[in-house]
């Protein structure tokens, strides 16, 4: 041995260095992990920065900075596995440059310096001396650990950044809540579930206009030949700011439509425009940044979820509240989607991302008359129930994700609500800590509307890693004794599966994807490509779609005459981590961003498709006249011919039109509706990363916008 | 224009370059019938901060002919004067590669670029399978300005044309039973 040839004096001092150098590399380790070294930034500095983050990024990053939806986490191994090889000023740069998503650069250069200052605090950087500036270029690894200082956030409901703290809420004027107009609709007649079974005609009465998820009318007066003649009829202004997405809905004449800005919700005459009544609920600001897409309708009640997680149940006929509730007590938690299925009122709560002491997402059903909750189905498998093992050795308090923030569909001889989920969080599977399916994430459900019961489920995407969500409208469709559900997720893929059991059927790819690399067409089972299933912090990702989705939101019509399923598309691609995410588009698309494809639904035979720079922000509706209507980021409204896809007819609105085109009935005439916004989440902020300078909308113009025939003599 | 072709062997950083309108066309110096391929060029990954210099497209066409691969085209509307171009390698469209050749094209904001290369037998099965791309290198983008995978000859439906089905799309997921 080498040791019995040395002195014991040697040996004793070797020893000694030994152990020194030991505790000196350990303490400078542990200082490294535990205490990083002072950041270039002083801490007056870091403090603005926290106010002006809770004032412009809180609302979608989340008062933790935990993120949600696609805004991602800004503190933790995260953040730091995407910016810690990166220095201050890349940090700097991208923040000016792409924030607040619907006005980048606009808050000067000291508050993006100051709140590049808090991400670094908030990220374990210990304040210095002098301010950062827009040229220090320190490597944040260097100076940041991703650990958040104890006690630097306060949390809780109504704290800073939380519910109050919006942006908008900051920025806006000071406004009247309230039923500050008092109106009654006349001749409004209760919705029954007879009513809600067979929807009359004119009626635009749920979010997709029927339980099966058509967004299918069956008004012809509007055809392919006269179609042409269309001519705005009216319009109504709605406040501009926050996610305005949503569906007018229509009963006996009377249209509500909902201002989530201020969570405003007004009754006009559908045929006029004039207003009936407005309420204005509160509270004003972005608060959260959640879409408010659709509200129900049942009885003589009109179901109003609020950005604050509130959900109001107001007179229809009066605009006055008949009852509240909060569905969730975590200021991060939005309320998604909503809908009626056999007399019971179902909601989805979203944005449930926080990782300490959040609510899970879940799906409840509440008695329509009273507010009450009868039931929840938690859409996150904790440990002892089943699928709780598919998580992998995730404690329940890392469990996360699963958002139901897209409402279901209903199948009345069934009695089974179907409904989609987002994937787990964070969407990243190295960042969630496992590689495990992570059930009920991006996943079919097949629910009992009147207990919540689980009757099937079907997963999507097991372990999704890119945050392509699974969790859009599922599509009823039957061919004659074969009753399926169809969807199409965010990674394109456009699924059928048998709605009595869940069984997988078929799928076929709408868009180009590269992130499967093999689909088991016994059982739908997806399998990433290696280097996502070998995923390591900080790895970039290529993946084809972005997180955009080939399929977003904007919902898909089917048009049963001619068995055509009429499919909104993207077409982008993304890098995915290590830095955030960097666009490009879709190889083979000639970079055309947006695509309407029709699929006949029994065979999945692509039909005809068209495609074009633009991406479309409004779901296809399509009417029994042989109608299509969408409209796009380029603020064009379109109609086209449901058979060929050959356009008809379009027009030009003040900004993108974003949301879901209606169609409906009064006094014998037939109307489309269609609604227009900003912030339009994943579908229209991924894009406009490379329309930057090319397409130029207005941040205004936020409305609704109706047409119709000319009238006889015109 | 006549370029120097040589085989390159540097790892690409496909990550940030900037944008160009490029439009090479593939000079088919051989019979039609042999085999065609169609990139259109557009900006490499990039976000918002990155987006000014990531400017530019361009269209190639590229014709194989037994082992020698033709392509002309041209570029445009880039930030900063083209430095290089690229014939990548990845495994699959979408997918940053790396460089298997490597090509000189004019030093300005546009310009039009031919080129020819002999493919060994697995880069000719990778171009039949799409895994070929052109890159164009910028100085404002130095990592990559401009990239465009090489696939099959296909027909673009545009949105006053519809197309019928079915229609060009690359599939990349093996279907197992």
């Amino acid at each position: 041995m080498r040791w019995q040839k040395t002195s014991g004096r040697s040996r004793a001092s070797l020893a000694a260095g030994l152990v020194t150098a030991a505790i000196v590399f350990w303490m400078a380790a542990a200082q490294a992990q535990q205490a990083p070294a002072a950041g270039p930034f002083s801490d007056a500095q870091a403090g603005a920065g926290q106010t002006a983050y809770a004032q412009n990024c809180a609302s979608c990053h989340g008062n933790s900075l935990a993120g949600s939806g696609e805004a991602p986490a800004l503190t933790g191994s995260g953040f730091i596995g995407s910016w810690g090889r990166r220095t201050t000023d890349e940090l700097y740069n991208q923040i000016r440059a792409s924030m607040p998503p619907d006005n980048p650069n606009s808050l000067g250069a000291d508050t993006y310096a100051a709140i590049t200052a808090f991400l670094l605090k908030a990220n374990g950087s210990q304040p210095g001396t002098s301010p950062l500036t827009t040229a220090t270029a320190v490597t944040i690894g260097s100076v940041a650990n991703g650990q958040m200082p104890a006690g630097l956030i306060t949390p809780g409901r109504g704290g800073r950044g939380g519910r109050g703290g919006g942006r908008r809420g900051v920025n806006a004027p000071a406004r009247r809540t309230g039923l500050i107009v008092a109106g009654t609709a006349k001749n409004y007649t209760p919705i029954t579930d007879d009513t809600m079974l067979h929807p009359p005609d004119g009626d635009w009465l749920m979010h997709y206009a029927n339980y099966a998820g058509w967004s299918n009318s069956p008004l012809k007066q509007i055809t392919p030949k006269n179609v042409g003649t269309l001519q705005l009829r009216w319009a109504w202004p709605l406040e501009d700011g926050a996610r305005q997405q949503i569906t007018p809905l229509v009963h006996d004449g009377v249209m509500f439509l909902s201002t989530n800005i201020t969570n405003t919700v007004q009754a006009l005459d559908a045929r006029t425009g004039d207003l009936i009544w407005e309420n204005r609920l509160g509270p004003v600001g972005a608060l959260g940044q959640n879409a408010t897409r659709t509200m129900a309708l049942y009885g003589n009640l009109l179901f109003y979820p609020a950005t604050d997680a509130k959900l109001y149940a107001l007179d229809a006929r009066t605009g006055k509240i008949v009852w509240q509730t909060i569905l969730s007590e975590n200021p991060d938690d939005k309320l998604g989607g909503l809908m009626i299925a056999h007399g019971k009122l179902l909601v989805g709560l979203t944005r449930c991302d926080e990782r300490s002491g959040h609510d899970y997402c879940f799906i409840a059903g509440l008695d329509p008359n009273t507010g009450k909750q009868l039931w929840k189905f938690v859409t996150i498998a904790l440990k002892g129930t089943p699928g709780g093992d598919t998580w992998g050795d995730l404690p329940d308090e890392k469990r996360s994700g699963a958002d139901a923030w897209i409402s279901g569909t209903y199948d009345p001889e069934m009695n089974l609500t179907f409904w989609g989920t987002g994937q787990a969080k964070p969407s990243r599977r190295d960042e969630r800590g496992t590689n495990a399916d992570a059930l009920y994430s991006n996943t079919t459900l097949a629910l009992d509307p009147d207990t919540g019961k689980l009757k099937w489920y079907f997963q999507n995407a097991p372990g999704e890693s890119l945050d392509l969500d699974e969790v859009f409208e599922r599509v009823l469709i039957d061919h004659g004794p074969q009753k399926t559900v169809m969807t199409v997720g965010k990674s394109g893929l456009l699924w059928k599966l048998d709605r009595t059991t869940g069984k997988f059927l078929d799928v076929r790819e709408t868009v180009f994807q590269n992130v499967w690399a093999s689909i088991d067409m016994k059982t739908g089972r997806t399998t990433y490509r290696s280097d996502i299933l070998e995923q390591k912090p900080g790895d970039q990702l290529a993946s084809c779609p972005s997180p955009e989705g080939g399929h977003n939101w904007p919902a898909t019509s089917y048009y049963p005459a001619d068995d055509l399923l009429l499919v909104p598309l993207s077409q982008t691609c993304a890098l995915f981590g290590g830095g955030g995410q960097l666009f490009y588009e879709m190889p083979g698309t000639d970079g055309n961003l947006g695509r309407v494809s029709a699929y006949e639904a029994r065979t999945m035979r692509p039909v005809w498709t068209f495609q074009q720079r633009s991406p479309f922000l409004t779901g296809v509706m399509s009417t029994a006249g042989g109608v299509g209507f969408i409209g796009d980021f380029n603020r064009v409204f379109r109609a086209f011919d449901v058979k060929t896809g050959k356009r008809l007819w379009q027009t030009r609105l003040p900004t993108t039109a974003q949301g879901y085109p209606v169609t409906y009935s009064v006094g014998g005439e037939q109307f489309v509706a269609v609604p227009t916004g900003y912030n339009g989440g994943s579908p229209e902020q991924k894009p406009t990363v490379m329309l930057g300078g090319e397409i130029n909308r207005p941040t205004l113009g936020h409305g609704v916008f109706v047409f119709a025939l000319p009238k006889t003599g015109e | 224009m006549n370029l120097r072709v040589r085989k390159s062997c540097g790892i690409l950083n496909a990550i940030g370059v900037a944008i160009a309108l490029v439009s090479l066309s593939f000079a088919a110096d051989k019979p039609a019938a042999n085999k065609k391929y169609q990139a259109h060029l557009s900006p490499m990954p990039h976000n918002d901060a990155m987006h000014p210099n990531f400017s530019g497209k361009g269209n190639a066409i590229a014709t194989l002919a037994g082992d020698t691969m033709s392509l002309s085209g041209a570029f445009t509307g880039l930030a900063s004067p083209a430095t290089k171009a690229q014939i990548c390698l990845s495994l699959a469209p979408g997918i940053p590669g790396k460089p298997i050749f490597e090509f000189q094209v004019p030093a300005g904001v546009e310009g039009k670029v031919t080129a020819s290369f002999k493919l060994d037998k697995d880069q000719t099965a990778a171009l039949q399978k799409g895994q070929l791309y052109i890159q164009i290198h910028s100085e404002k983008a130095p990592n990559g300005n401009l990239w465009g995978w090489l696939l099959p000859e296909h027909d673009i439906a545009g949105q006053d044309v519809p197309q019928k089905g079915p229609w060009f799309l690359p599939e990349f997921a093996e279907k197992t039973k």
